[in-house]
């Protein structure tokens, strides 16, 4: 096999490029995604919203509630296997807190924020780490606290402050910092069970900024746990997100380990379409572009990327794409532009920003089903 | 230039770069990419007085270019401040040294049997250290007193390579530079070596903007008529094919040289790069002799810029027997000069920990990479023999029972 030709090129690696490539690989396609950089899941709580989701009005082509229910199936199941599970399902919801005290309703989230949930919590503990910006923990607990009084619950909620080893030289840390030495120093993970163990005999769950290691995987969150004697619910902070970065890794590795190539860090520069076939792309490295050459070509680069650009039908000033049920791009006159390009993720129909993770999710997983169906596979020239 | 300048626009500052670079990772107080590189650059292009010692502190390992989502070239932003910073005398003498790595081999090579009792012998190691400020911890590498010269190449018909082979293979481990030769000649290649002038990366990592185009001119107007000739340039170091490729192909300013710049970026392949895209056509000798023996590869960061995949794994792989997994772990904490120096020496060790902790889990007979100062850093931290890729191809080739 050479080096630079494979079944499947997915571009970009935001939650719909990751789906569709693992769902290729699931397929048994030789993958490879290339992409700049992680999608923008990372920066957030990275959250599913699925409460009056219907894909086939988002133009998300043949995207039903059976279409919908078996891609959120995969991805829950794909999760679960990379060691970043997720929790929830279509009819599932839940109350989410946030560091900004409040409540989010949510369908699907990664297990760590699904425990936040305040109903069935009689006591619930947040904890602020001294010197870490960003997370204010009494400002936290007051405001999840009148929240939930709002709505009738019962929960309490109380705020503590701990202290964990710290250089002199520093007067601020960020979440990032204590989980890179959580992930380096098994002292430092120590310290951190032995501030917080003492706080928490009272309490039903802990309440802690996104701090646990961006290498750990669920047995490792699990493992805390077991040392604390508590459930913990990790609120992602302001960029980075310590939980969304871990969710990337995890899913990377999990990629890269199903036997996908990663090139990460260059942009594409084009599309090659040759007649109604797109034959591969050009990427943007150092000194000389490399050329990837694919049967299928899986576009989830984002809704602001210039592939694409000119010959395709854009919806509105965003710069939407049309596509059909097939997930083809269209041009202005209705034509397939290829019939081996398809296209996923936030770039596509009607957008609607509360279901972006929903949408990348469900057309993330159709697009990689579809790229490898027989008949896309032309006879090489 | 323009168009790159205006990429600081791009910069929304998610903080992506933050959570890939591997100093910050281990010394919470440095500020990181994003504050040094975007955010202070907006300042420095005021004229505002920004000046921090803290710049001095990036590796330039480009994990940060990478990472960004934006196609924001944040260590391309600190270097322009590294290159603006003033240093104190003794820290600004020991980094001229460090910029012209081709300067002290060549002295060094001349008079190697006695640089090299010296450099390790403890009184004069111990004045070397204290003098110039290096790591006491380093072992320094040692000299040969036969460097690979411009003779060296092999002459024939076929395909033309250059030959570059970077300041540390030629002057610390000039077998491994014949052997590339060989495996070049092997493989259908008249070969000829570049003049002995440093690819300027080096210069670049201490600040030396004078003496990087320096380099930069010296090189294009060594290299510039064989490639229009038809030559391609090879190189065997991720760091000198990171600067031909990456460095001059933007090259500040001054058209005909930046023209210049980008043609040799396009005529530069890594030696793994091009003996993989032969072995994809069918060209590549295949007959090798097989060998049992079990190895840890790491990916050099300049290896992993070049965006070119892991063609030594691929390659490698195709020789009968050899086991070879890669270690996945981001930086080994070396970055050339940059592990060498005392103040770094601490931040350099705990950033390779990770590294050096898989491979001596993986168990290897030797560990494989294609960077010289990676494989300093690497023998230092676990105490195996780490090869350059091509030794073990070149060995592939030559074992017979």
């Amino acid at each position: 096999m050479r080096g630079d030709e494979f079944d499947v090129l997915v571009i970009g690696e935001g939650l719909s490029g990751i789906t569709a490539a693992v769902a290729a690989c699931q397929q048994g396609a030789r993958v490879i995604l290339a992409s700049k950089g992680p999608g923008n899941f990372v920066l957030g709580t990275a959250c599913v919203d699925l409460d009056g989701f219907d894909g086939s009005t988002l133009g998300l082509g043949k995207c039903g509630a059976s279409e919908t229910v078996e891609a959120i199936s995969f991805f829950v199941q794909l999760t679960a296997t990379a060691g970043c599970a997720y929790e929830g399902g279509v009819r599932e919801h839940r109350l989410v807190p946030t560091i900004m005290g409040t409540f989010a309703e949510i369908s699907l989230a990664p297990r760590q924020l699904w425990k936040g949930d305040p109903r069935g919590v009689g006591n619930a503990l947040v904890v602020g780490i001294r010197n870490v910006f960003a997370f204010d923990a009494d400002f936290v607990a007051e405001r999840l606290w009148v929240h939930s009084q709002h709505m009738g619950l019962s929960t309490s909620y109380r705020a503590e402050i701990i202290e964990l080893p710290q250089s002199r030289d520093q007067r601020w840390l960020t979440p990032l910092d204590i989980a890179s030495e959580i992930d380096r120093n098994s002292f430092y993970r120590q310290a951190l069970i032995a501030a917080v163990k003492p706080l928490v005999q009272q309490a039903d769950l802990l309440i802690l900024p996104g701090v646990l290691g961006l290498n750990s995987s669920d047995g490792d969150i699990r493992r805390f746990e077991d040392d604390i004697g508590c459930a913990i619910c990790e609120l992602p902070t302001l960029p980075p997100s310590v939980p969304g970065l871990r969710i990337l890794r995890q899913l990377e590795s999990y990629l890269a380990a199903t036997g996908a190539e990663i090139c990460s860090g260059f942009s594409v520069q084009k599309l090659c379409v040759d007649g109604e076939r797109c034959t591969g792309a050009v990427l943007d490295t150092p000194g000389k572009p490399r050329t990837v050459h694919a049967d299928s070509i899986i576009v989830a680069a984002g809704k602001f990327s210039h592939l694409l650009e000119g010959g395709i039908a854009r919806e509105d000033a965003l710069g939407l794409m049309r596509v059909n049920q097939e997930l083809q791009p269209l041009n202005s006159d209705g034509l397939v532009v290829a019939k081996n390009i398809f296209v996923c993720g936030s770039v596509l129909g009607k957008f609607e920003p509360r279901y972006g993770n929903a949408i990348a999710l469900v057309s993330g997983y159709q697009a990689g089903m579809l790229a490898c169906r027989k008949g896309v596979h032309y006879a090489k020239p | 230039m323009q168009n790159r300048d205006l990429a600081l626009d791009n910069c929304v500052k998610c903080s992506d770069c933050n959570t890939a670079c591997p100093v910050l990772k281990v010394y919470s107080a440095f500020p990181g990419p994003k504050a040094l590189g975007p955010d202070m650059e907006r300042f420095r292009r005021e004229g505002v007085d920004s000046d921090s010692e803290w710049v001095e502190y990036c590796m330039g390992c480009h994990r940060c270019d990478i990472a960004c989502p934006h196609a924001v070239n944040v260590s391309e932003l600190i270097a322009r401040g590294k290159a603006q910073h003033k240093k104190s005398g003794r820290i600004a003498r020991r980094d001229y040294w460090m910029a012209r790595p081709s300067l002290v081999g060549k002295l060094s090579s001349s008079t190697a049997a006695l640089t090299n009792v010296l450099m390790n012998l403890p009184p004069s190691r111990w004045a070397i250290s204290s003098l110039v400020d290096i790591a006491p911890q380093r072992k320094l590498p040692q000299y040969s007193a036969r460097p690979l010269r411009a003779g060296d190449g092999v002459a024939g018909g076929g395909r033309k390579a250059l030959f570059f082979p970077g300041c540390f293979i030629r002057h610390n481990k000039p077998t491994v530079g014949r052997q590339v030769i060989e495996l070049l000649r092997l493989n259908g290649f008249a070969v000829e070596v570049t003049p002995d002038i440093c690819c300027g990366m080096p210069a670049g990592a201490n600040g030396d903007a004078a003496e990087l185009m320096n380099c930069v001119q010296k090189n294009i107007a060594a290299m510039e008529k064989p490639v229009d000739a038809g030559a391609c340039i090879v190189t065997a170091c991720t760091s000198c094919g990171y600067a031909l490729k990456g460095d001059y192909s933007h090259l500040p300013s001054n058209g005909a040289l930046a023209a210049s710049g980008r043609k040799i970026a396009a005529s530069t392949y890594d030696l793994g790069e091009l003996l993989s895209g032969l072995m994809d056509t069918g060209e590549l000798r295949a007959d090798f002799q097989p060998r049992t023996t079990r190895l840890a590869y790491h990916s050099p960061c300049h290896q992993k810029s070049q965006g070119i995949g892991r063609p030594w794994l691929r390659l490698l792989r195709a020789v009968p027997g050899i086991d070879i997994e890669e270690m996945k772990v981001e930086c080994c904490g070396m970055a050339g000069t940059y592990g060498f120096k005392e103040e770094k020496y601490q931040i350099s060790m705990d950033i390779g920990g990770e590294l050096f902790e898989r491979i001596k889990a993986h168990k290897p007979d030797a560990v494989v990479t294609e960077c010289g100062t990676c494989q300093l850093q690497i023998e230092h931290g676990t105490g195996l023999k780490a090869l350059h890729p091509a030794e073990v191809l070149y060995a592939a080739y030559q074992a017979r029972p």
